[in-house]
């Protein structure tokens, strides 16, 4: 079959392909801020800076100190050494710190003495979410101390008797040794504590599954969709770059019928797309290394996408022929679907009632879909439902196209 | 080849051609002279299948535009008023693409290609984008689109537009050519001596008609009735009434605020006198007489100068 407006297309971008690759790149360029505001390697989980202000210098302020340095809460908690609250200032300032945990002169003494050891918690007033995050781990961390305090109070009294007398002998710090024993054989809870353990228990999933969990698997795919509404937007500025050069006028006064004319752009437009997503997922899957799974079912929604996004824009810029115009409209209308789609923030997060709102959007469909296949999952979603809009649209580009034209 | 019937196109209450009807041979180069806006472009957006007329008919080579377009378009070369070309585009390139849209290709289409290119002087920037062209050349490729089919019906709208004088008679010998190798030629005009030049007929288009319609021998015979007395100043409007009415079958054809153009018969005797009494006139500043021409007769029959 020949398609000589096909084809001439294509020749003109591959001519000239300078704009249309600038708008490939914002899906790198925005994942790349994420991957350097939550961290490289693909591993994007936010970490929260917690500043310690150690005045005490003890023991047991060290012990405090040291549970943050566990393997759980090192993931999480980012912990920084501050020598007084001018340096917490600083790093509030410089938002390195999301709170500081201020560990008072005395902290030993009262823990020993089983008297209120208050510890002060300050909050950066730039952020908003991690300093809770930081309240809550502070607050988990006091509650299991406090708890273990109580058990251990016979034994902490003791430890507190041999701090305070002038001459320790070797029977004394045995018996504080053997009362702590004793203590902890007494209180099976706390040997129970010791065997537990926690074991994850997944639904078994249908099709692939991913050994390592990539959060780039979850951002990446809304990025390609936002990008090819962009690269969308500047193939439809071209159309009616032609339009109002005469260009299509042009070949409207030639035996090719207007309806051919509007479908080839469209095809192209698809083709087009689809080589964006084809490119920008391959890339970003190797950058990102996002696992190679689900590919089918992605491949199968963006095929749709690209189907819906081609005949809206095509319906959207037969409007008018004025470029400011159809730009804006399109460009509001692709910010709306993108951000409600769950393009720059995945919709899996939100709030129920938003989550219901995305579900019956294409884009939320085709988003939601594309991240949970590329993560192993079920995608969850119509696919004919998504077909539907993508038929609608497509034809009503063509329709929208074929009526401007002549 | 081109048959044109009463031909009408409205937008809205708009009128903008109206009852407009011509016929075109094979051969023959038709001239549709008129001032902007006069309704040309619309004239050939109909016939080129760009527009839909409101009432009327066109025929091109026998077929109905609105009722078989694509037999229409396939003996139809069209050559908008603006060079429409694709500029990321080689010529040689642009030439492929706008013959493959008339079913051509392969070697013929090629070869076609470079013929005309390199008789329109683009030989040697055949492998060039077009956008990097001048205007001249732009225009140059435009027509090399129209023709590479081999039209038998060849619709030029105002085809050399600003163009440089060079360039200018380079089309016009290309029009002239395609002419004379039997394709039947209509193009629009609001250069006179174009028109003389070029154009076997003429039709006078106005405000959405033809008021006017000849080989150039026949209007140059009518032109022989007309000259135009040209007053420049301010007037007096009982003094200058006066003199009309002294002059027999003088009749003013337009007046504005820079002065007044006053139609006479060719036969007005006394010619001198008349001047001298013109220039006597209070505040006139100058007084001329447009001897007998194409140019006096478009603006006897229009009121207009051709470029206005």
């Amino acid at each position: 079959m020949r398609l000589p407006l096909f084809r001439m297309y294509w020749q003109r971008s591959l001519r000239k392909p300078g704009s249309i690759l600038l708008w490939m790149l914002i899906p790198f360029a925005f994942m790349a801020i994420y991957s350097l505001a939550f961290g490289g390697d693909g591993d994007i989980t936010p970490r929260v800076g917690l500043a310690v202000v150690d005045r005490d210098s003890s023991l047991v302020s060290g012990f405090l100190r040291g549970a943050f340095g566990q393997r759980a809460l090192s993931d999480l908690i980012d912990l920084k050494e501050a020598a007084d609250t001018a340096e917490v200032a600083e790093l509030f300032a410089r938002e390195e710190a999301s709170a500081a945990l201020v560990i008072p002169a005395g902290f030993e003494d009262s823990v020993l003495a089983l008297g209120d050891a208050p510890l002060l918690l300050l909050t950066n007033p730039r952020q908003s979410i991690s300093p809770q995050i930081a309240e809550g781990v502070v607050g988990t961390l006091v509650s299991m101390g406090n708890g273990l305090t109580g058990i251990f109070a016979a034994p902490i009294g003791m430890i507190r008797a041999l701090t305070l007398s002038d001459s320790v002998s070797a029977d004394e710090v045995a018996a504080t040794a053997r009362a702590f024993y004793e203590t902890g054989e007494r209180e099976q809870g706390l040997a129970a504590l010791a065997d537990i353990d926690v074991s994850v228990v997944e639904e078994e999933q249908s099709g692939d599954e991913l050994d390592e969990f990539n959060m780039a698997a979850l951002f990446f795919p809304g990025l390609v969709m936002f990008a090819l509404f962009t690269v969308s937007l500047s193939l439809e500025t071209r159309f009616l770059y032609d339009r109002t050069r005469k260009v299509t006028h042009r070949i409207v006064s030639t035996p090719v019928r207007p309806a051919r004319i509007v479908a080839e752009q469209r095809l192209y437009a698809v083709s087009f797309l689809l080589a964006v997503a084809v490119v920008s997922a391959l890339a970003g899957g190797i950058v990102w290394r996002i696992a190679p799974v689900g590919l089918a079912t992605a491949g199968v929604i963006v095929t749709a996408l690209v189907l819906f996004i081609a005949g809206l824009n095509g319906a959207i810029f037969s409007l008018s022929n004025s470029v400011r115009a159809t730009s804006a409209i399109s460009s509001f209308v692709m910010m709306a679907l993108v951000i409600v789609g769950g393009g720059f923030f995945p919709a899996e997060f939100w709030p129920e009632w938003m989550q219901r709102i995305s579900r019956v959007v294409p884009t939320g469909i085709a988003n939601l879909g594309l991240t949970r296949a590329l993560t192993g999952r079920e995608i969850g979603v119509s696919l004919p439902v998504l077909f539907a809009y993508s038929g609608v649209f497509f034809v009503a580009g063509i329709i929208a196209g074929r009526r401007r034209i002549t | 080849m081109i048959e044109v019937t009463n031909l009408a196109k409205r937008y809205g209450k708009v009128e903008v051609v109206a009852d407009i009807s011509f016929r075109i041979s094979a051969g023959e180069i038709y001239g549709l002279l008129g001032p902007n806006g006069a309704g040309k472009s619309t004239t050939i957006g109909v016939i080129s299948g760009l527009l839909r007329p409101t009432a009327g008919q066109v025929e091109v080579g026998g077929h109905d535009i609105v009722g078989s377009p694509e037999a229409a378009k396939r003996i139809l070369g069209v050559v908008p008023q603006q060079s429409v070309v694709i500029e990321e585009l080689s010529a040689l390139q642009n030439c492929l693409f706008f013959g493959s849209l008339y079913g051509l290709g392969g070697g013929a289409l090629r070869g076609r290609a470079r013929e005309l290119i390199d008789w329109i002087g683009l030989g040697e920037k055949a492998g060039q984008p077009a956008g990097e062209f001048s205007g001249g050349q732009m225009r140059r490729l435009t027509l090399v689109l129209a023709l590479l089919h081999e039209p038998r019906a060849l619709v030029l709208d105002e085809p050399t537009v600003g163009l440089d004088p060079q360039t200018r008679l380079r089309i016009h010998d290309a029009i002239s050519e395609v002419a004379r190798a039997g394709a039947a030629v209509l193009m629009s005009t609001h250069y006179l001596e174009e028109a003389e030049l070029l154009c076997g007929r003429i039709g006078i288009i106005d405000h959405g008609r033809i008021i006017r319609e000849g080989t150039l021998a026949e209007l140059r015979a009518s032109v022989q009735d007309v000259q135009l007395l040209s007053l420049r100043g301010g007037f007096d409007r009982d003094s200058l009434s006066a003199l009309v009415g002294t002059i027999e079958g003088a009749r003013v054809l337009h007046e504005d605020e820079h002065g007044v153009t006053i139609v006479l018969p060719s036969r007005t005797s006394g010619l001198a006198g008349i001047l001298e009494r013109a220039a006597s006139l209070e505040r006139v500043t100058e007084v001329s007489v447009k001897p007998p021409s194409l140019e006096s007769l478009f603006i006897s029959l229009t009121g207009r100068e051709l470029r206005e």
